[in-house]
């Protein structure tokens, strides 16, 4: 365990020591699994189900030949996953009175203001994350594509609109990782990703939005942004139920796109053979400077062979996930939610994904 | 076997813990208004004389909306009391039902949506401007025209979509600070509708010289054709394209020759009528000032002597 701590207080001398120049608003370019969502975001210390590239490359050193294509589509939204037809719906439901305005008695119109503040920030949620990954033990190779949309009722100053931001990442992270036998035996891995990303933000006052935008209106396929990202991990099995995790994510940023270093600490604790439990604590040095439950991620699995059950709780919200194993075809479904602000409970978004996912993991 | 029966009932437990749906955590609602003192800091300390720091359209458009949000004032509220007309039911002045100190605190926050939402609108003019920059001292907002060059516009709002915003916080902010200086004579006098319009109401117990040759200086504050704040601050901003660089007209929401016949009309001229004749030389009240033909034809003690249906209209001491 001494020898643990003195690799980690070298991996976090070295972090520390690393000039940054980055906003703390910027999304890392990260893939979650979808098994991993199920067990609420937790893997940095896992290794024993599909890839963990993003999560820790020194998970490589433990992984087997996998050569698979998984395509996983979600879609949410903030506050509740009905919150935007909600929108819809106070505007259909009282389109007579807000035509006739001037004739309301000052209390409905007070009534009515304090149904549609409450509409404000909520919105839907669409993303796509398609990927095709190849590795064998000690190195793998992944191209992967992000897409992120989130469209949400602002209740503006006088007038509402919609926001909407999206970013899309498309890129390629390859990874090596080796068992190390000095200071104890455990496992170090590195990985290196390029990607270019395309961003959007664009407020459209309600007249604006309900002449339908077309996709030129909203995006520029000129204005990409080429992003280099370095991630350095650590993974040391204490016993053969129990392994820590440690990566520092984002360690070195070049390019146009730079976000802040995460160092990100894990658990796995292998209570039976099919029985799996892991907790994460990201961004140890709070860079986003969030509260302490919005660093924690943690669950569980259990794998009955053809089904897979798995819980957990990402940022204290819970997820609940299923998996059906049918070898060279994996289909899984997970519900999770998540915080989007900038504290518990201000903007928390609720998710359901499906993944499928054909070949050899 | 018992053993992992016994697992499987935890895990069991763990998953449907899960599926109870809220955060372990705990978690707090924000509450509408909540950045609004530290947006409203960053606003001050752009627009400090001596500040040479830049501010974003974002950042400004989030003083605006957490200011409004901040002040409980209801998009829906404002829009109804805004598009009173001679039909409506209900007419009333802005916040004529709230308290004199409650109008003073919404005053300042409308002072600060009024400020971020010019800075936006003048920053576009700033930069689209090719030839001619704005100078302080040429225009009814100098300071906040020359601080536009430091407001950096971030390409996802669109300065000009801001327009129908700032139009209605410009003309709320004057009826608001003209209903505070009002308070200020005497919290005993009201605005109430009158055929079609507004007008001053007074309580027999604040009719004096005095206070009718204050509500003079303020009504001429406020609806004077040339130096009125309607005519100085609000009128110049209602043609976009020469104030800010805006395409014209641009909006169907907002019909700017409604706005303009609710500020000549509704407001300017109706509020005209109640200039009392106070006996002073040259005063404001001298003469037919609801162009009925008559002069002077009503007493000013809250009874309607004329028996027009509007009351101290036209008067005199």
């Amino acid at each position: 365990m001494k020898r643990l701590v003195f690799l980690c207080t070298i991996l976090v001398a070295a972090t520390a020591g690393l000039p940054t120049v980055a906003s703390a608003a910027t999304p890392h370019s990260f893939r979650h699994e979808v098994f991993a969502l199920g067990m609420g975001g937790a893997y940095t210390a896992g290794g024993w189900r599909g890839s963990a590239l993003f999560y820790n490359p020194a998970s490589l050193a433990i992984k087997r030949f996998h050569l698979n294509v998984p395509v996983r589509f979600e879609f949410g939204g903030v506050g509740g996953i009905r919150e935007l037809k909600d929108v819809v719906d106070f505007f259909n439901a009282h389109q007579d009175e807000l035509k006739t305005i001037d004739q309301l008695p000052p209390g409905r119109a007070e009534e009515l203001d304090k149904e549609a503040e409450k509409l404000d920030g909520k919105g839907g949620t669409i993303r796509l994350f398609p990927a095709l990954r190849l590795g064998w033990r000690g190195f793998a190779i992944q191209t992967y594509a992000i897409f992120d949309g989130t469209p949400q009722m602002n209740s503006g100053v006088f007038q509402p609109r919609l926001d909407l931001r999206a970013y899309s990442d498309i890129g390629v992270i390859a990874g090596y990782a080796r068992r190390i036998r000095a200071f104890g035996d455990w496992y170090a891995g590195l990985s290196v990703k390029y990607f270019n990303r395309w961003e959007v933000y664009r407020s459209f006052s309600l007249e604006d939005a309900a002449k339908t935008p077309g996709f030129s209106d909203v995006v520029d396929l000129k204005n990409k942004k080429a992003g280099f990202g370095v991630d350095l991990g650590a993974l040391y099995p204490v016993n053969r139920k129990l392994t820590l995790g440690l990566v520092a994510q984002d360690l070195i940023t070049l390019g146009g796109v730079k976000p802040d270093m995460s160092l990100n600490f894990g658990v796995h604790y292998a209570l039976l053979k099919r029985l799996n439990f892991v907790a994460d604590y990201r961004d140890i040095f709070n860079s986003e400077d969030v509260p302490v439950p919005m660093h924690v991620y943690f669950g569980g699995e259990l794998d009955l062979t053809l089904l897979r059950l798995r819980g957990g709780f990402f940022q204290g919200y819970p997820s609940v996930g299923v998996g059906l194993n049918l070898w060279l075809i994996k289909l899984d479904a997970v519900y999770y939610g998540r915080e989007r602000g900038k504290k518990i409970g201000y903007k928390p978004e609720d998710n359901l994904a499906v993944e499928l996912q054909i070949g050899l993991d | 076997m018992r053993y992992r029966f016994g697992m499987t009932i935890i895990f069991g437990l763990f998953v449907g813990l899960s599926l109870g749906g809220c955060n372990i955590f705990g978690s707090e609602k924000k509450k509408p208004g909540a950045d609004a003192p530290a947006l409203q800091a960053q606003l001050d300390a752009f627009l400090n004389p001596n500040s040479k720091s830049r501010i974003s359209s974002d950042v400004l458009f989030e003083v605006a909306k957490s200011s409004r949000q901040a002040s409980e004032i209801g998009i829906l509220t404002i829009t109804r009391e805004l598009s009173q007309s001679a039909s409506s039911t209900n007419m009333s002045f802005p916040f004529e039902t709230l308290s004199a100190a409650l109008r003073v605190d919404k005053l300042q926050y409308i002072i600060r949506m009024d400020q971020a939402l010019a800075l936006i609108l003048y920053a576009n003019q700033y930069l689209s401007s090719t030839t001619t920059k704005p100078a302080a001292g040429a225009v009814s907002d100098p300071e906040l025209k020359t601080a536009s060059s430091r407001v950096d516009l971030v390409s996802g709002i669109d300065p000009c979509s801001m327009y129908p915003d700032f139009v209605v916080v410009r003309l709320l902010r004057v009826l608001i600070d003209f209903r505070t200086r009002v308070d200020g004579i005497s919290q005993a006098l009201h605005i109430s509708p009158n055929a079609g319009g507004f007008g001053v109401q007074w309580d027999a117990s604040v009719v004096n010289v005095q206070n009718a040759r204050a509500i003079n200086g303020i009504i001429t504050w406020l609806a004077d054709p040339t130096t009125g704040v309607l005519a100085t601050d609000v009128k110049v901003i209602l043609n976009p394209e020469s104030e800010f660089g805006c395409p014209s007209p641009l909006s169907e929401i907002i019909d700017l020759q409604k706005v303009e016949d609710y500020i000549d009309n509704t407001i300017a001229r109706s509020m005209r009528c109640y200039y009392i004749n106070t006996g002073d030389a040259g005063n404001p009240g001298i003469g037919d000032n609801d162009g009925d033909g008559r002069v002077d034809e009503e007493l000013l003690n809250g009874i309607d002597d004329d028996h027009d249906g509007r009351i101290d209209e036209d008067a005199r001491l």
